[in-house]
């Protein structure tokens, strides 16, 4: 059957994208009106022609095509003719290169809407012999190029057409294709569209995979309130980050060559990849409940049989193929803490020792809506913001009618109307740690790294002012602080440097610069100031800690503990400063614990064993869902309180299998504490107490001529003292001379916001404190082995 | 600037008016045509050949500049001819038997042309022997051939068991390309050069027939 009576169309804009014609570039005009030109001229030499024949082949045939035996097939050829080739053969020899490059690209545009007529033909067909569309064959992908020959035989296209047949087997006119249809007495089955899956040309223009549908059950969180919001008067308050969606199921469309936990992400950022979909932490689990998902190597290592065949999969391995419901087996982190409190600390230098801390917390978190209008604090505003590796938090300050205001201010300004805003940091889906971020950017994902940043950063603080009511042209400061990866990724340094010895950074002096430049927002007008770093990995965070926590000031030995996943440790006193990354690595966030999770409600945070029974406590009071990293802790401190763990760490034997029971979620799973949870734990604490113990070593005094800790982070905020000194994390030399201080990060910039002089005592403290590398250093090797176990050390 | 600078600079932005009306400048300004040449429009096109390869122009650029390196070089031809101007080298490019696949080969003979070859292109599915034929006639350095589909990558090889067949196999230099042809593929059949784009073609084009021309002399 010969159909001549189509219509095809040219899509521009297909056709630019496929010869890397671009917005941006200088000629975009130039292509376009040379496009203009000749557009008409194209669609008039289109002479468009479909083939198709209805048969079956002979067994031999067949085989060789590897079908059975007496399929029915359906034999189509398409073409749009030959004279655009040779319109663009011309073009070409005459020099008239864009011409033809333009031609041959319209030419294929064409053929290819001329596939989607096909479309109704096709189902003509089908009707008429009572089939459905198995599958499509391409050569050579599917069958071989000597099937070309089989088409071009069974449509007649030579004699039809006049087409011809090149010794390699393909059409002339080159703007054709080929393809056989397999068919089926199934007439549901409509499966025409050729299948780009299978090639592994992924760069290539045409490429075309349709999204697979897949439906994802997501087990109902138990709703909770915003905690946090608007109240402060909790010691500890957090922020609910985005609201809870209340149905648990929802569709996503997979791209090509997209995971599944991309594809998660993508969606919203609090699916987070915590080994940055490497298939290493296993905590991306989701159980397959119709259609079906590949095992991969990955799914071997970590699912036992039985799980595989219950569909057990990792869904950032996970390259749906065809459409599929899938439950989640991991929880999303709907309301990640982000702390954005800190505590004011008067400097040791000022005040008497002992009254050094100020025991309430700074009012950081009040939404005092309304109150803050440009009126009351003149007309100039600034944002401080800490970029954390997990979450980030930015703080709105008035600065007073463009005057710089002293330190103390910021004591006067935290009780009054400050506006916070938390969120987490979206280059998550990278890796949830600064390893895997550095990796992913030296693998040439620097660009989206920076441009997640970016948009994170300028898209919060946009909002910050839009929900104070304060007009952006007010904002005339942003004050970065974060760690020198963060900083880094935002800056689009190479960060080669940062991930391999000797740790070389590209740039960790303060930066300065336009919300332009730095964040790729012009509408704001903004300057932009990032703190200096010590190192590679003493960053800027710990500089601002420093800063905040008066460490440049007087001669009292202080240790700043940030109980983050790099550990870092500062210490000063005596006119001098060092500092550590001790790479404690993510336990105390709950990371690397089989059911850990971060603190989310439901999370257990408290744990007390009486009688070998654990009696739990979760954040919110909410049905158990993971144990958050305080949760851990304090697991651990009572099994060895109880003789469960002996001094090496070694789980009784009862429970050294299955783990520790603790308590069961609400649809029934046992969370348990593992002999490997354990194991994370005491290499985490271990690194953290060896070094401190080697900072003062090499300061020269011990830890109890210590006069203060100031413990840093969210985690230090709820952290039970006694027990961290019960399993040696702390030196118990160190009780009651502890203090949390919350963020000191953002209150570092947030101090620095609004003192002009601060930044001379930042830049004092990146340049004089001094780095003292750990991993090679022999007593903290010596230490490090020693403090593993959980006795007091006999040193 | 010098107007030979002001060529290239023209030249790399695509404008063919402008390079055209500067050529015709230059020649009446009395500067020599085998100047014009290298220093203006072929070094403007090598740069931009340059540009491409780090992915900082596309495939479009290159296209406007070739074609303003055709209009300059259109009033440059008739000067070259009179002062006997050799060209960089000669090619014979054509896409092999069996294979209608012709714009990959279109754009690395525009190429070979902006690196100064003289370039003759024998279209698509060509005969061993059409390329022989034609290299001989010309004097041709290089052979070049396009295959698209993995059927009829063995063409390639045809025309190098020809060329031993005749003993004129280090005669010529072969280079091939296109999607599925690659480097081991290139030594397995004994061509000399694979190249993956037009602009590493032209390049490596260059250097082959210059170093042969160092080894000879
Ligand atoms: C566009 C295209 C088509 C178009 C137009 C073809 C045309 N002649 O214009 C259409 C849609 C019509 C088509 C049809 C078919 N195509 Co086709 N097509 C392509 C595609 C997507 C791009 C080719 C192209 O124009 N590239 C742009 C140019 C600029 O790149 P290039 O040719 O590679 O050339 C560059 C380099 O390779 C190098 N180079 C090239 N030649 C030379 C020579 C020398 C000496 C040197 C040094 C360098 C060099 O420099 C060039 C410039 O940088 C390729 C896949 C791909 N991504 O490459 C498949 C491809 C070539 N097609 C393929 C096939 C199989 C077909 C069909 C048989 C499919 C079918 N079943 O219908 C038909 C056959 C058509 C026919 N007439 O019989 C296969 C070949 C597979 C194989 N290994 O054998 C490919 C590789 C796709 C695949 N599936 O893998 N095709
Ligand atoms: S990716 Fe490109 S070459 Fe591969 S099958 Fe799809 S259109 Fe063809
Ligand atoms: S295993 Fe999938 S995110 Fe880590």
């Amino acid at each position: 059957m010969v159909i001549r009576d189509l219509r095809v169309t040219i899509d521009r804009e297909w056709v630019f994208n496929q010869i890397d014609c671009h917005k941006d570039s200088e000629i975009y005009e130039e292509v376009a009106e040379e496009y203009r030109q000749i557009e008409e001229q194209m669609y008039a030499l289109c002479e468009p022609v479909l083939l198709m024949q209805y048969g079956a082949v002979d067994d031999e045939t067949a085989a060789a095509l590897s079908l059975p035996g007496d399929t029915p097939l359906l034999f189509v050829i398409s073409t749009v003719g030959g004279k655009i080739s040779d319109f663009s053969t011309r073009a070409f020899q005459e020099g008239e290169y864009l011409k033809g490059m333009l031609a041959d690209a319209m030419a294929d545009s064409a053929l290819s809407s001329l596939e989607r007529q096909t479309l109704p033909h096709l189902k003509e067909l089908c009707a008429m012999y009572h089939v459905g569309i198995e599958k499509r064959l391409d050569a050579p992908k599917d069958i071989p190029m000597t099937a070309q020959k089989l088409i071009f035989e069974r449509t007649q296209a030579g004699k039809l057409c006049g087409m011809k047949l090149s010794s390699g087997y393909m059409l002339d006119p080159v703007k054709s294709g080929a393809m056989i249809y397999v068919l089926t007495r199934d007439t549901d089955k409509f499966n025409y569209q050729h299948d780009c899956r299978k090639c592994g040309r992924l760069d290539c223009k045409m490429r075309s995979v349709p999204d697979v549908p897949v439906e994802v059950v997501e087990s109902a969180l138990s709703p909770h309130s915003q905690a946090g919001e608007g109240l402060s008067e909790s010691p500890a308050p957090e922020k609910a980050l985005s609201a809870d969606s209340s149905s648990s199921t929802f569709t996503l469309y997979i791209r090509d060559h997209q995971s599944l936990m991309e594809a998660l992400t993508g969606k919203d950022p609090s699916f987070s990849a915590v080994c940055g979909g490497r298939g290493s932490c296993g905590k991306c689990q989701v159980q397959v409940l119709a259609g079906s998902l590949p095992v991969t190597e990955a799914d071997r290592r970590l699912f036992t049989q039985e799980q595989l065949s219950a569909g057990f999969r990792l869904a950032c391995q996970a390259y749906p193929q065809e459409p599929l419901r899938v439950a989640l087996k991991f929880q999303r982190e709907t309301s990640f803490s982000a702390v954005s409190d800190y505590m004011l600390v008067a400097s040791a230098g000022e005040n008497a020792p002992g009254s050094a801390v100020c025991s309430a917390p700074g009012k950081a978190n009040i939404n005092a809506s309304g109150s803050s209008s440009g009126n009351t604090f003149g007309d100039a505003f600034g944002i401080a913001v800490d970029i954390g590796t997990t979450t980030i938090a930015l703080q709105l300050l008035p600065l007073g009618n463009g005057k710089r205001t002293t330190d103390s201010t910021l004591r006067e300004l935290s009780s009054c109307s400050i506006k916070t805003h938390t969120l987490l940091n979206r280059q998550r889906s990278f890796g949830a740690d600064v390893i895997s971020r550095i990796l992913a950017s030296t693998q040439g994902k620097g660009q989206e790294l920076c441009q997640c940043i970016r948009q994170d950063l300028s898209d919060a603080a946009e909002r910050l002012l839009a929900d104070a009511g304060i007009f952006p042209d007010a904002l005339k400061e942003i004050v970065l602080s974060g760690n020198t990866t963060m900083i880094h990724l935002l800056m689009k340094y190479d960060c080669s440097g940062l991930g391999v010895f000797p740790f070389t950074p590209v740039n960790i002096g303060m930066i300065q610069g336009s919300c332009g430049d730095i964040l790729g927002n012009a509408s704001l007008n903004a300057r932009v100031r990032i703190i200096p770093s010590v190192s590679a990995f003493v960053g800027g965070d710990i500089v601002a800690g420093m800063y905040h926590c008066g460490m440049h000031r007087g001669s009292e030995c202080r240790l700043l503990i940030d109980l983050g996943t790099n550990g870092e440790l500062a210490l000063c006193g005596h006119g001098r400063m060092i500092a550590s990354s001790t790479a404690a690595g993510p336990a105390f966030e709950g990371g690397n614990i089989a059911w850990g999770t971060g603190s989310v409600p439901g999370a257990i945070c408290h744990v007390t064993l009486t009688e070998g029974q654990a009696l739990v406590r979760t954040i919110g009071d909410l049905p158990p869902t993971g144990i958050c990293g305080t949760g851990a802790l304090e697991i651990l401190a009572e099994l060895v309180r109880t003789g469960l763990v002996d001094e090496t760490g070694y789980l009784d034997d009862t429970y050294w299998e299955r783990g520790f029971p603790l308590a069961k979620t609400a649809d029934g799973q046992q969370i348990v504490f593992t002999q490997k949870d354990i194991r994370e734990l005491q290499l985490a604490k271990s690194a953290l107490r060896s070094g401190i113990e080697t900072l003062c070593l090499r300061f020269g005094i011990t830890p109890g001529e210590i006069s203060r800790v100031y413990l840093a982070g969210g985690f230090g905020l709820k952290l039970d003292c006694d027990r961290a000194i019960s399993i040696g994390l702390l030196p118990a030399c160190l009780a009651g001379k502890i203090t949390a201080v919350g963020n000191a990060s953002l209150a570092g910039a947030a101090s620095l916001l609004l003192s002009e002089s601060g930044w001379m005592d930042a830049a004092r403290i990146a340049g004089d404190t001094q780095e003292i590398p750990l991993a090679s250093d022999p007593d903290f090797n010596r230490l490090y082995v020693e403090h593993m176990y959980f006795e007091p050390p006999v040193s | 600037m010098t107007i030979i600078e002001e060529i290239s600079e023209y030249l790399q932005k695509g404008r063919a008016k402008n390079v055209k009306a500067l050529v015709q400048q230059a020649l009446d300004e009395g500067i020599d045509a085998k100047t014009i040449l290298d220093e203006g429009l072929l070094s403007g096109m090598m740069t931009v050949g340059a540009r491409f390869k780090r992915n900082e122009v596309f495939v479009p650029e290159v296209l406007v500049a070739a074609r303003a390196m055709n209009a300059g070089m259109a009033i440059l031809e008739p000067r070259l001819v009179e002062i006997g101007n050799e060209p960089v080298g000669r090619a014979v490019i054509g896409t092999v038997k069996g294979d209608l696949h012709d714009i990959g080969k279109n754009l690395v003979a525009m190429m070979l042309k902006g690196a100064g070859f003289e370039v003759c292109d024998l279209g698509v599915d060509v005969e061993p022997e059409a390329y022989l034929a034609k290299a001989e006639e010309i004097g041709a350095d290089i052979i070049g051939m396009s295959a698209l589909l993995t059927t009829t990558m063995p063409g390639m090889k045809n025309l190098i068991d020809l060329l031993e067949e005749k003993g004129l196999r280090d005669k010529y230099i072969v280079m091939i390309g296109g999607a599925p042809v690659n480097e081991s593929f290139a030594q397995e059949i004994g061509a000399d050069y694979y190249t993956p784009d037009a602009a590493s073609a032209a390049e490596t084009a260059r250097d082959a027939v210059m170093n042969r021309r160092s080894h000879a002399s």
